[in-house]
């Protein structure tokens, strides 16, 4: 167990300062850098609040439309390691036309893609969602 | 990165170029470019000559790294001659020089054009652009001159030609590229698969400009100045770049309307056909619009893995990278299984 405050408590915390404090002292050709580095730093603690857990969903729903069987993963490399092979696997298994119109492989390649997008751009997923 | 000891060649060859005694750059400043350029405004002053005078010209050339599928200074200068000379609103290319040894890279020069290209400042200023219908109406209307350009043209013989149906060429060239990142996507390739089921016909391959959207042209009060950013030129379907204008991922969050965040989609329409005396074919807009988000989705990766490949660590390349998921999550959204044809077979 490591200290608190957390990475991602952290992260939040420096943001703050970069958003409230340093970026309106910055001269105007300067505040994009500035935002770019909250932004950064907002993805960085998303992810460190998620920790492996959609890795570890994304291998679940992929093991699922597979058919083949969970796998047999432990440890954050063997989760990294095995989600990477299930991936390349159903990439081309699309591309041979094993998955046309598929509703099962479509909803969860949605699904992936949204927990990928709740870290890199949570509105963005907000507002799609609100389309439906 | 100054002009400094770069100035005195520049000016050498600017004498030769505009056929003048003497070419003085009293003033050089960076422009902040794209990601693969660099762009610098140059205060000009030619003493005599065909150019005698002050001119505010901006000079282009390679920035340090590059990405290979984009054309190189000397194809786009020929690129963007053609358009001129097709009548297209392009900023006036003046001299090209190949010569590495005068600044180390080739590089060109064009007259500067007045206005904002600035995607979300367009969208978001109405004091730019002048009446946004018309000036939709006028973007077709370019769009239009510029597919007026057709192969096959010696000049233009450098430029990408799809091999069969420019659809499918596309298709082939993204799963390429997405192969050799190396990294599986399989939500690509779930749009790519859609998009090799569905292409449409192409009765007529033109020049096409292949990243004309809101941010790529500049406005002024009135409207339309100039069409700009040509790296990615080459021969295809004209109905694409009508697609990459209206795909939602350039709309700049003003996705009601449709013509690249600026205007209506029957305004963009309007003002094409009423310069090429052709309709548009609007499922074939459509579906370059599903393709557009790949070529984005592509492109982001390819910018992203600059900086992750550690050739070029750049916070903006990494964070381009990261908006991969959201060109993902609108290409299935687009090509949810309802929008497959029923193709009669299976794999």
């Amino acid at each position: 167990m490591r200290d608190r405050p957390s990475g991602p408590e952290l992260l939040w915390q420096a943001r703050r300062v970069v958003l409230d404090h340093l970026l309106p002292q910055l001269p105007n050709d300067k505040r994009y850098d500035a935002l770019m580095v909250a932004a950064a730093m907002a993805t960085a603690a998303r992810e460190g609040e998620a920790g492996d857990a959609p890795l570890r969903r994304a291998l679940a729903t992929l093991a699922e439309i597979d058919g083949g069987g969970a796998d047999d993963a432990r440890t954050p490399e063997q989760v990294a390691e095995a989600l990477s092979a299930r991936l390349t696997a159903l990439a081309g298994a699309i591309r041979a036309g094993r998955h046309d119109a598929d509703p099962a492989t479509h909803t969860a390649l949605l699904e992936i893609t949204a927990d990928r997008l709740a870290e890199a751009n949570p509105k963005h997923l907000k507002a799609r969602r609100g389309d439906a | 990165m100054e002009l400094g000891e770069r100035k005195q060649p520049l000016e050498a060859f600017l004498r030769d170029a505009a056929r003048t005694s003497s070419a003085e750059v009293v003033q050089a400043r960076p422009l902040s470019g794209g990601a693969i350029q660099e762009n610098w405004l140059l205060d000009l002053v030619l003493a005599d000559g065909p150019w005698e005078g002050r001119h505010a010209v901006v000079l282009r050339t390679d920035a340090a790294s590059s990405i290979a599928v984009s054309l190189d200074r000397a194809q786009e200068f020929a690129v963007i001659r053609a358009a001129w000379d097709a009548g297209v609103a392009v900023p006036e290319p003046l001299w090209l020089c190949t010569d590495p040894g005068v600044l180390g890279r080739p590089f060109y020069l064009m007259r500067q054009l007045p206005g904002v290209a600035l995607g979300n400042r367009v969208v978001k200023d109405t004091s730019l652009g002048g009446d946004r219908e018309a000036l939709t109406a006028r973007i077709g209307g370019e769009m239009a001159r510029i597919h007026g350009v057709r192969p096959p043209r010696d000049d233009l013989a450098f430029l990408d030609r799809p091999d069969g149906n420019p659809a499918l060429h596309q298709v082939a060239r993204q799963r390429g590229y997405i192969d050799e990142l190396a990294e599986p996507r399989p939500a690509l390739d779930w749009g790519l698969r859609w998009c090799e089921l569905h292409a449409p016909e192409c009765p007529q391959v033109t020049l096409v400009h292949q990243d004309f959207r809101t941010g790529n042209y500049m406005v002024d009060a009135d409207g339309l100045t100039g069409v700009l950013d040509w790296e990615f030129a080459g021969w295809g379907d004209p109905m694409s770049d009508l697609g990459w204008f209206c795909a939602r991922c350039w709309r700049f969050g003003r996705d009601d309307l449709e013509a690249g965040g600026v205007g209506s989609r029957a305004a963009l329409y309007r003002g094409y056909e009423a310069e090429a005396g052709r309709t548009v074919d609007d499922a074939a807009v459509r579906y370059w619009e599903v393709m557009a988000h790949l070529r984005w989705a592509v492109i982001a990766l390819q910018q992203g893995h600059r900086h992750v490949s550690g050739s070029e660590p750049s916070l903006e390349l990494a964070l381009v990278g990261r908006r991969a998921p959201e060109l993902e999550y609108d290409l299935l959204q687009m090509t949810a299984p309802e929008h497959w044809r029923a193709t009669g077979e299976g794999a």
